[in-house]
């Protein structure tokens, strides 16, 4: 077996694979209905004048039967938002999950695609539209699923296979994720060092950013923040560290224990402060934490305190 | 699934990670901006600023008319939120670029009786200190563009 073959289908846990499908497919559906008002932004874009119509490329290809620049109309956008949300919803239970998925990764690309079909056009959305892509390719619905509930049932199997079941094609969806991660992560920093040089990092730069969100979007944490010139300037030099040398998060599992909780604190923070919501990023991180070790863990453990007290009794 | 099935599973699937590296690293590394979404780089707050420099955090566009007066364009007479007009309307005055504000142009003419010669945009008159913003200052123009009424 090759060095690839040993890499990417190595037999991996079913489980991992299905908590990041449910954490995945849980925030679209939030950041759908709740957090983004979709529906109402679809309305709102939709009333725009046709000199604002531009159109993405993959827009257009999904477009393509109606003809190229074609511009849906607010109701066949309704339409779709709804098939989306049912097809979200079968995929958060795990029924059809495949079908399911593949239905919302692809009716999600095409309403965020038609967001940003007026010029505008921001960072979060796109990580997680990749994502779900890559889970309708995956056996994510092998457990932790209405699919496996069913098959379970027409066998007669009492096991769930929660924890043991393994798939070689199991794995390579949660690596291509991490490393899309990397790529995302070094093409910021290169961004920023190829932009500015190491200018980038003179403190002032992440003042002016704070100080110019703290007032546009009225965030009393951001303009407090951006008095301290001295903690930002650390911080920027943090920042380039951490998206500089991301990599070494996936070669070397150990060091997750640092730039896992080191990511959440940088995304959280920039929530926080930026009000930039990088909740897509936030969420898939769940692909850096081994679901299925964790449970054996927490199992093994609560096994060993249990045991104590059963001898007393 | 058969041991072929897997191979040939095996086999799609390297290419499905092939072609995702690679276009991801090639477009996180040249820029193509939003053409490519959701394949995109990520420049995210790349600019470097520098202690004085003027905050854009609300930028007014206005038509100026031929007799210098200034009216300004609204978010909510244009019915845009707040990236949209960042992106319809000031960036392209900033950049000068005609064929985007062609729309805007032409609404304002109509409304102005042909008079408007040039769209600007101001900032709100606040600047980066080390100590945090520096406010108070008087409005700038930051960015104009000499338009022609048809």
């Amino acid at each position: 077996m090759s060095s690839w073959q040993r890499y990417w289908f190595a037999p991996a846990s079913c489980l991992d694979l299905a908590v990041v499908r449910l954490i995945a497919v849980a925030t679209q559906l939030f950041w759908m209905i709740v957090f983004a008002s979709q529906l109402e932004e679809l309305e709102l874009r939709s009333a725009l004048p046709a000199h604002n119509w531009h159109p993405l490329i993959i827009l257009n290809l999904l477009n393509l039967p109606w003809g190229w620049g074609f511009r849906p109309s607010f109701d066949a956008l309704q339409v779709i938002y709804y098939i989306s949300l049912v097809a979200g919803f079968l995929a958060l239970i795990g029924f059809l999950t495949n079908a399911s998925l593949v239905v919302f990764a692809a009716t999600c690309t095409y309403l965020q695609a038609f967001l940003y079909s007026f010029n505008d056009f921001h960072h979060p959305e796109a990580v997680m539209m990749v994502a779900l892509a890559i889970l309708a390719l995956s056996p994510s619905g092998r457990v932790l699923s209405m699919d496996a509930w069913l098959v379970r049932l027409h066998a007669g199997r009492q096991d769930n296979g929660l924890l043991t079941q393994t798939s070689e094609f199991a794995g390579w969806p949660i690596k291509l994720i991490q490393w899309f991660f990397v790529l995302m992560y070094a093409s910021a920093v290169w961004s920023k060092l190829s932009a500015s040089g190491l200018d980038w990092a003179n403190g002032f730069t992440l003042q002016y950013v704070l100080a110019r969100d703290a007032l546009r979007w009225d965030n009393p944490l951001g303009y407090w923040l951006s008095q301290h010139h001295i903690l930002i300037l650390l911080a920027q030099y943090g920042v380039l560290l951490f998206q500089a040398t991301f990599a070494l998060a996936v070669i070397f599992r150990k060091l997750r224990w640092i730039y896992v909780p080191a990511g959440l604190c940088l995304h959280i923070g920039i929530y926080l402060t930026l009000t930039a919501p990088f909740f897509q990023w936030i969420a898939l991180y769940a692909v850096f934490i081994p679901w299925a070790e964790a449970l054996r863990l927490l199992q093994a453990r609560s096994g060993q305190m249990v045991q104590p007290a059963s001898r007393v009794s | 699934m058969t041991r072929a099935g897997d191979a040939l599973g095996r086999l799609l699937v390297s290419v499905v990670i092939v072609v995702i590296l690679l276009t991801q690293l090639v477009v996180g590394f040249v820029d193509t901006g939003r053409w490519g979404w959701p394949m995109l780089a990520y420049p995210m707050y790349k600019t470097a600023h520098f202690e004085g420099e003027r905050l854009d955090h609300e930028l007014t566009a206005y038509a100026v008319l031929a007799d210098l007066s200034r009216v300004e364009i609204k978010r909510s007479d244009l019915g845009m939120g707040f990236w949209i007009y960042w992106y319809n309307v000031v960036q392209p005055i900033r950049h000068g670029n005609l064929d985007g504000l062609a729309g805007l142009v032409q609404r304002y003419c109509q409304e102005f009786d042909n008079q408007v010669s040039k769209l600007e945009v101001q900032d709100l008159g606040i600047a980066i200190g080390r100590d945090g913003p520096v406010e108070g200052l008087p409005p700038q123009v930051l960015f104009e563009t000499e338009v022609s009424c048809p």
